[in-house]
């Protein structure tokens, strides 16, 4: 394994206008880990933590969120562990990192020459020229147009799947170990977006690295993910091999995801499955997909441990049994 | 005073600013000392600042009188503490002046650009080839120098910094999107200027607020020290290093270095706190730190 | 019946006029009261930019924009104003579109109370109710945006836009960064605030089974242009240009054990600076001919209400061939 995360939990801690103390369980014990050459998808409802969990293994959090337990060990070290400084130097360099939001990620008052160049030349010696010229031609690989040109733009300038291609490149130029992207193909036509992937998926088979694929696109995850972990309410609810997990679904989460894509969807029946997801700051003690789940039953009151199924392992009561 | 407040109101902040950047927080110590003095003068000492006694004329430090007393016999301490209400009453409603004039500027011409940014910035532009404290003077002697005077000349100079300021946060703000979305949803042009621009172009003018109290302060006791601003015998630190400075040669030091040194540790302070603050403030550098 | 908006001769360039981008041009298009339009296309094709022009968030370089008969092609900011409650946008991407310093409760209620006429008791009513039909939580509603998740701001602007059941929204990706049930919610939503309100929609997205879903019409812009536009059931099923095509065949299925059956584009996206003179699709087309980089393809109807633009549509030689 490249990336094995065990048991992360992060919190928002805050204080409210009385003093007393708030707590916001985000994360609840995410466990997953990430083979060499392989890419693992992250799929899971919308503020599920998805986003957190990456920023929480790079030392990306900002107050009032705090890492209050777990390890994740990426080649022999344990991220959580180290400093800012050692992060730091792992950031961009053995670790790639494509975030959701392509406009944050660019520096608006840099041209995308400038910043291409600028990740190039603070992890590793390398001249002007040649560091340009590479900037170059990673444009040309992310399938940017015109890209001798394209590095004299400002940010603002770019159509939004311009700014996300651009911010694949300041991931991809440093050749990273591990690629964590989050959501790097929302926003692009699907032509760019086979484009992107096809390139993604090239890197992780011919340099044996490992890649994250955050992403609401289970059509990404079918094709091009070798594992998928599906996540509810800071959890991993369930986890296996993509062909086996999409075949066979164990957790009732993950039947209810799989129901939802597009292709199956009829508009005007009404209710649409789920309801609001649970309040962070008073989880429920027993199952954290119980309030929504079909099938639960008294054991439910009790949180279900990670339990083996035929297509990987689930968290949830009956999921040997499915 | 702004920018005092801030650095005082959330304790919770200000316990971080001392873990972080113990420099800003000797800063703010210093200033919470000034402010201290100015709010309970009467409570500091026993003596009348204004109030002459032929009895007791240019005494020594020590004694009763803790600075010594100057030539009218009036109290050299009790004198530098009044002084401080005078000192922030002039530089804390010449930043607001700045300020009001200044921000206002900034994020118009910040957001319409065109001619009238380019009008009103060159104007700015030929104020500044000036020394501010040669434009005070020209102005002042023409205005007369009076405390309002002085707020106000000490205002309008000042008020280009923080249009400035503002400015290039707008700029950078404007090809982002919540502008747009704001004009989407159909906001006037003073909503959309105040209440979406300005809490997010106002970071670095606050920040500034501090520094740019210093500079008033150290303006205005220069305009009195060079007889424009504050008459003796009010208690003003300029007009007091002024009569001082005539007794310098003949030894009795005391009358004009005490407020000298409350000028240069008033400075000192607010220099400090607002470096402090513009860490604080400032996200951009938040994120790099 | 008269269109909600109508784009006429429509161009859009940014920058000098020697070297600037030209993002839109030659653009017709009618938007009919509550019809969900569908607008798909290559990424920097010009989506964003027509759906700014179509609300004059942005003032076309050539033709005319007309909302509701009225041509508001040269109209000042301070006179569109008044419209600014029948027409809404959700933008593309949810975290620079919020100020940053506004609650989320704020930030729904704010076209409520620039709008209409409410106590704040009645706004406040409103702007929960909203954020109920987004799914917007209470406890959310008192944080700031920089404390939510991507879905969960996109959920606020939508809300926002459909705050005062404006006659036309244009939708700018609402959808893609929604997990799928959240994501079915919002169709549904949209698809009853059309049945109740008649709100058209311009319906901005990559995901095809979305407009599959929801659209009545299609249109496909390429590199600026429109080159093809109809019945979204016949452009979706039977699509004639050879880039609609492609874009049919690139969808990724949802289920691993089917192949995909991609055509592959080669060659180079033209850059929207120095546009060829002939097809701008030429550099890819695999059914590309001479002629196609000489004359620009016309739009032609092929049936009633279906258009496109490529030269091979009339002899009926335009089909790619998926892999198999
Ligand atoms: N300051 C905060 N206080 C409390 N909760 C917070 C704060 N900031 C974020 N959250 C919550 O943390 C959760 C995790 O968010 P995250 O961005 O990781 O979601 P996500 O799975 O990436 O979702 P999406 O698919 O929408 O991007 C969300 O429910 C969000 O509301
Ligand atoms: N403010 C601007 N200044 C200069 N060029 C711009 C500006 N806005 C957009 N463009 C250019 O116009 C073209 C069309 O951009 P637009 O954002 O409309 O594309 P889009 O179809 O929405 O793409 P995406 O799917 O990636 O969002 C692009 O080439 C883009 O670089
Ligand atoms: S006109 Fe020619 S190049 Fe353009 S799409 Fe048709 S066949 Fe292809
Ligand atoms: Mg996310
Ligand atoms: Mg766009």
């Amino acid at each position: 394994m490249l990336l094995t995360v065990e048991d992360l939990h992060t919190r928002f801690i805050t204080r409210d206008l009385d003093d007393r103390v708030r707590v916001a369980e985000a994360l609840n014990g995410v466990s997953f880990g990430v083979g060499e050459g392989r890419i693992l998808g992250l799929v899971g409802e919308s503020g599920a933590g998805k986003s957190l969990t990456v920023t929480s293994l790079l030392g990306l959090l900002r107050p009032p969120a705090r890492v209050t337990a777990g390890r994740a060990l990426f080649e022999g070290r344990d991220l959580l562990a180290l400093s800012e400084a050692a992060l730091s130097e792992i950031r961009g360099s053995r670790i790639g990192l494509i975030v959701q939001s392509p406009r944050s990620a660019l520096d608006p008052l840099a041209r995308i020459g400038a910043q291409l160049v600028r990740v190039q030349r603070v992890h590793r010696r390398i001249s002007e020229a040649d560091a340009r010229s590479r900037a170059e031609a990673m444009l040309v690989s992310v399938g940017i147009p015109d890209p001798r040109r394209r590095l004299e733009a400002w940010p603002h300038e770019l159509s939004g799947g311009m700014a996300q291609r651009v911010v694949i490149a300041l991931a991809l130029i440093n050749e990273p170990h591990l690629l964590i992207a989050d959501e790097p193909t929302t926003g692009l036509d699907v032509t760019v977006q086979a484009q992107i992937l096809d390139l993604l998926h090239e890197q992780v088979r011919r340099r044996r690295i490992g890649a994250i694929v955050i992403t609401h696109d289970l059509g990404v995850v079918a094709q091009y993910c070798d594992d998928v972990a599906v996540m509810f309410a800071g959890q991993v609810m369930e986890q296996g091999a993509v062909a086996e997990v999409f075949a066979r679904p164990a957790h009732p989460y993950t039947r209810a995801l799989l129901a939802s894509v597009p292709e199956r969807l009829v508009l005007g029946t009404g209710k649409m499955l789920g309801g609001p997801p649970p309040d962070l700051y008073a989880l429920p003690r027993g199952c954290l997909y119980g309030q929504r789940c079909a099938h639960a039953a008294a054991q439910c009151a009790a949180p279900p441990p990670m339990s083996a199924t035929q297509s990987g392992a689930a968290r949830c009561h009956f999921a040997g049994l499915a | 005073m702004i920018a005092t407040m801030l650095g005082f109101a959330p304790l919770a902040r200000a316990r971080g600013l001392s873990r972080r950047s113990p420099m800003a927080a000797i800063g703010v110590l210093i200033l919470a000392l000034f402010v201290i003095a100015a709010l309970f003068e009467p409570l500091l000492t026993q003596y009348d600042p204004v109030a002459a006694d032929t009895t007791a004329l240019m005494k020594p430090p020590g004694g009763a009188h803790l600075f010594g007393t100057d030539a009218n016999g009036m109290d050299v301490y009790a004198r530098v503490l009044r002084g401080t209400r005078y000192a922030f009453g002039i530089a804390i409603p010449a930043v607001l002046v700045a300020m009001l004039i200044g921000v206002p500027v900034g994020l118009l011409t910040g957001y319409l650009g065109g001619w009238t940014d380019e009008v009103l910035m060159r104007g700015f532009d030929a104020m500044r080839v000036f020394p501010s404290i040669i434009l005070a003077l020209a102005v002042v002697s023409a205005a007369g120098p009076s405390l309002v005077n002085v707020v106000i000349v000490l205002g309008v100079l000042d008020a280009p910094v923080f249009a400035r300021l503002v400015r290039s946060e707008v700029l950078a703000l404007r090809s982002g999107g919540f502008v747009e979305s704001a004009v989407a949803a159909g906001n006037t042009l003073p909503r959309l200027l105040f209440v979406h621009l300005m809490p997010n172009a106002l970071a670095g003018a606050m920040a500034q607020s501090a520094v740019r109290a210093a500079w008033a302060v150290r303006i205005s006791t220069t305009l009195a020290f060079l007889g424009l601003g504050i008459q003796p015998p009010t208690p003003e630190w300029g007009a007091m290093i002024r009569q001082g400075a005539e007794y310098m040669v003949t030894g009795q030091w005391w009358v004009g270095v005490f407020p000298g040194i409350a000028l240069i540790l008033l400075s000192l302070g607010l220099n400090l706190a607002g470096d402090g603050l513009s860490e604080l403030l400032d996200p951009r550098q938040r994120k790099a730190g | 019946m008269t269109a909600i908006a109508e784009l006429r001769g429509l161009g859009m360039r940014f920058g000098p006029m020697a070297q600037g981008v030209h993002a839109l041009q030659d653009i017709d298009l009618t938007v009919r009261p509550g019809e969900i339009l569908g607008l798909v296309g290559e990424s920097g094709s010009g989506k964003s930019t027509l759906g700014r022009c179509l609300l004059r968030l942005l003032a076309p370089t050539a033709g005319t924009v007309r909302f509701e008969g009225d041509d508001i092609t040269a109209w000042p900011e301070r006179r569109l104003r008044r419209l600014r409650s029948a027409m809404s946008m959700v933008f593309q991407d949810p975290w620079s579109a919020l100020n940053p310093r506004m609650r989320i409760r704020a930030l729904i209620e704010e076209p409520l109370l620039l709008h209409c006429a409410l106590s704040a008791a009645e706004r406040r009513a409103r702007g929960e109710a909203l954020a109920t039909a987004v799914r917007i939580s209470p406890d959310q509603l008192d944080r700031m945006p920089g404390e939510l998740s991507g879905g969960q701001l996109q959920r606020v602007c939508i809300a926002r836009a459909i705050a005062t059941n404006p006659r036309l929204i244009v939708l700018d990706e609402p959808t893609s960064s929604l997990d799928l049930s959240v994501r079915a919610g919002i169709l549904d939503l949209l698809a009853e605030l059309r049945a109740s309100t008649g709100s058209a929609m311009v319906f901005i997205t990559h995901d095809l089974a979305t407009l599959r879903l929801i659209a009545d019409r299609v249109a496909v812009l390429y590199l600026g242009r429109i080159i093809e536009e109809g019945p979204a059931g016949r452009v979706l099923a039977d699509p004639l240009h050879p880039y609609t095509q492609a874009l049919l065949s690139a969808h990724l299925s949802a289920d691993p054990a089917e192949r995909s059956r991609r055509i592959r584009l080669q060659g180079e996206i033209p850059s929207p600076i120095n546009r060829p003179p002939g097809c701008s699709f030429a550099t890819r087309c695999p059914l590309a001919e001479p002629r196609c980089n000489a004359v620009q393809p016309p739009l032609l109807e092929q049936e009633p209400g279906h258009i496109a633009a490529c030269l091979r549509v009339p002899e009926g030689s335009n089909r790619l061939v998926p892999p198999p």
